[in-house]
């Protein structure tokens, strides 16, 4: 079976000479199809470089990354660009939805931008929508939702192309306690229900506790990786 | 299409900057509207007295091109009856007139004359047919057709003191240099506004003929079609002509004077539009750089759900394009009440600016509203938009995705 993301001797550094700052260093991971991974550490431990390398917004100073069996080691914007419209979802903290679109317009956007015919767009945004609990809701626009309903939406758009792999860079972090063990919980039913697999960085203990494996990172090392039942 | 719907969808984002942008468009595209009116209007106008004067098309021998402005009598076209009557068989041409320009002192009366000007002698048909003299007499009448008339310019007239009834004497040469008088009695005094009606010495052919001793010769003959822009297809059809071979032959806008005034007018155009665009640009970058830089978040979550470079200055383009259009129609709609005002009213600029400005302007001058001024106005209202919008929509497709995973 293709991984859905591995990473083999992964370093990345920022800047030169004597400010230069090695924010991984040789990380080697592998994440299987199904999985849903959590990436922890402190605040500086390297979560966030990791996440946008597995997301192709970055590449790495030296090693590989493969998403789906692709090696993006390379790649030029543009092949990374068609990367991530048709195999990578993003969740991010902030929801970051766009506010002059409707909750079916933001997940109809997801499909346009993919570059793949989809049929009936519209249809399948409203059924995406219904599928995180925004039944009857396609037509509001961001303000008009709650904080929830709103990464809900993003949760939808991440997913409504079906992609090999989900990034969710601190998806509770916005939320209260309640809404985040709603959107958690709407997260694992996903990913057991469509097969999707998510990768996602948190500080959140909550997030820690439902994953089935954790991935800690520290000073740009991975620390730990344990398996959880 | 979503792209579309989201670009219009952002224009009402901001109405204030929306309102902002559309207003600097709208400023620039009437200053166009009224701009490029008058413009047409003064040198249409302009362009249409030099194409009437000298024909929209034009014929001379060799020798009497390579020395034009001494106007040498000796290099004459012979024949030029027979020739003008060989040019209207040609399709497309409507009138062929002979006509003698020559320098000649006036006197009126038994003084001697110090006063120079250039004597016409041309058929009374191109006086009325295509100079359009008629309208310009302010005393007396135009030629009636007896023997020994002539039409003067008000400024030539005053200055030897003329009035309708003299008899004036112009003393010019003959073709081979001899001195020889022509008198005539003032039938009627001419002002049209603009210094070739007004310092001309208008005659009958006949007489010049007589004094330069050319027989049925003439210095040039006038061509004309049913309209100045035909000049260049006229020309081409003489010069193709057997009985024109050994001749020069010269659209109006190919003739050395007019040539200079016509590749004037399409850069005083591109100067004028261009200053203004390029100032209503600026307008509009600043609003849509405000745009960008508030939006860096949006786009570069865009980017990274793979909206592409082009996408993204599509997505700009088209909201700057949106917002020109509405302020272009706005523009061009407020811009034609001054444009037309100047259309009706014109503008004074006197007699003394008129003769001084060594190119046969009128006087009084106004523009002309054409469905060509609206549609160049409005497309230069776009092009603001798109001058404007070229460098924010590049900035924006320069965002870099991973900038939206960093921003919280």
């Amino acid at each position: 079976m293709v991984a859905a993301c591995q990473l083999e001797s992964v370093r990345k550094t920022y800047g030169d000479g004597a400010g230069v700052v090695n924010a991984l260093e040789g990380v080697s991971l592998v994440i299987q199809p199904r999985e849903f991974t959590v990436l922890a550490g402190p605040s500086g431990s390297g979560k966030t470089t990791l996440l946008n390398l597995i997301g192709c917004l970055d590449q790495p100073s030296a090693g590989s990354v493969f998403v789906d069996g692709q090696n993006t080691s390379g790649m030029s914007s543009r092949q990374l660009a068609a990367l991530r419209a048709d195999r990578i979802g993003f969740v991010f903290q902030s929801f970051n939805l766009v506010p002059v679109l409707t909750a079916a317009e933001n997940v109809e956007m997801a499909l346009h931008l993919s570059g793949k015919k989809w049929g009936d767009v519209r249809d399948r945004a409203r059924a995406m929508l219904a599928s995180v609990g925004l039944d009857g809701m396609h037509a509001r626009y961001p303000n008009q939702l709650s904080g929830g309903q709103q990464q809900r939406v993003a949760i939808a758009r991440a997913l409504v192309k079906e992609p090999a792999l989900v990034i969710a860079d601190e998806p509770t972090a916005n939320l209260d306690s309640h809404t985040g063990e709603e959107v958690l919980a709407l997260v694992r039913r996903l990913n057991e229900e469509k097969g999707a697999t998510f990768v996602c960085s948190t500080h959140d203990a909550m997030v820690m506790s439902r994953a089935r494996r954790v991935v800690t990172l520290r000073d740009g090392h991975i620390v730990s990786d344990e398996e959880r039942a | 299409m979503l792209l579309l719907r989201l670009a219009m969808r952002n224009v009402r984002r901001n109405v204030h900057r929306t309102v902002l942008t559309a207003g600097t468009v709208v400023f620039g595209t009437a200053l166009l509207t009224v701009a490029l009116a008058w413009l047409t209007g003064v040198f249409g106008t302009l362009t249409n007295t030099m194409a009437s004067f000298g024909g929209h098309a034009r014929v001379m021998t060799t020798a009497f091109a390579a020395r034009e402005e001494l106007m040498p009598l000796s290099e004459h076209l012979q024949h030029a009856d027979d020739l003008a009557a060989a040019a209207m068989k040609l399709p497309g041409v409507r009138a062929a007139y002979p006509r003698i320009v020559t320098g000649v002192t006036l006197t009126k009366g038994d003084e001697i004359g110090d006063q120079f000007g250039l004597a016409v002698g041309a058929p009374i048909g191109w006086y009325t047919d295509q100079l359009h003299l008629g309208k310009d007499i302010v005393l007396g009448t135009m030629f009636t057709g007896a023997d020994g008339e002539t039409v003067l310019g008000r400024t030539v007239a005053e200055a030897i003191h003329a009035q309708v009834g003299d008899t004036i004497i112009a003393l010019g040469m003959t073709q081979d240099g001899a001195m020889a008088p022509v008198k005539a009695k003032v039938v009627g005094i001419a002002s049209g506004g603009n210094q070739l009606v007004d310092n001309g010495i208008f005659l009958p052919l006949e007489p010049l003929r007589w004094m330069a001793d050319v027989d049925d010769g003439a210095t040039e003959l006038l061509i004309y079609g049913d309209d100045k822009t035909e000049g260049k297809t006229l020309a081409a059809e003489l010069r193709a002509d057997p009985a024109f071979s050994d001749d020069v032959v010269q659209a109006w806008d190919e003739q050395p004077s007019t040539a200079g005034i016509v590749a004037m007018t399409g850069v005083v155009n591109s100067i004028i539009s261009s200053i203004i665009v390029f100032v209503c640009a600026l307008g509009v970058w600043n609003t849509m750089m405000m745009s960008v830089m508030e939006r860096t978040r949006e786009i570069g979550v865009m980017r990274a759900m793979g909206l592409t470079r082009p996408g993204t200055v599509v997505l700009f383009v088209v909201e700057g394009l949106f917002i020109a259009a509405i302020g272009g129609a706005v523009g061009v709609a407020l811009g034609c009440i001054p444009a037309y005002a100047l259309q009706v009213y014109g503008v004074n600029l006197g007699d003394k600016m008129a003769h001084s400005a060594g190119v046969p302007v009128q006087s009084h001058v106004y523009a002309l509203l054409t469905v060509g001024v609206v549609v160049e106005a409005f497309t230069l209202g776009l092009c603001t938009a798109l001058v404007g919008t070229a460098f924010p929509a590049w900035r924006a497709a320069s965002i870099q995705p991973v900038d939206a995973m960093r921003s919280r």
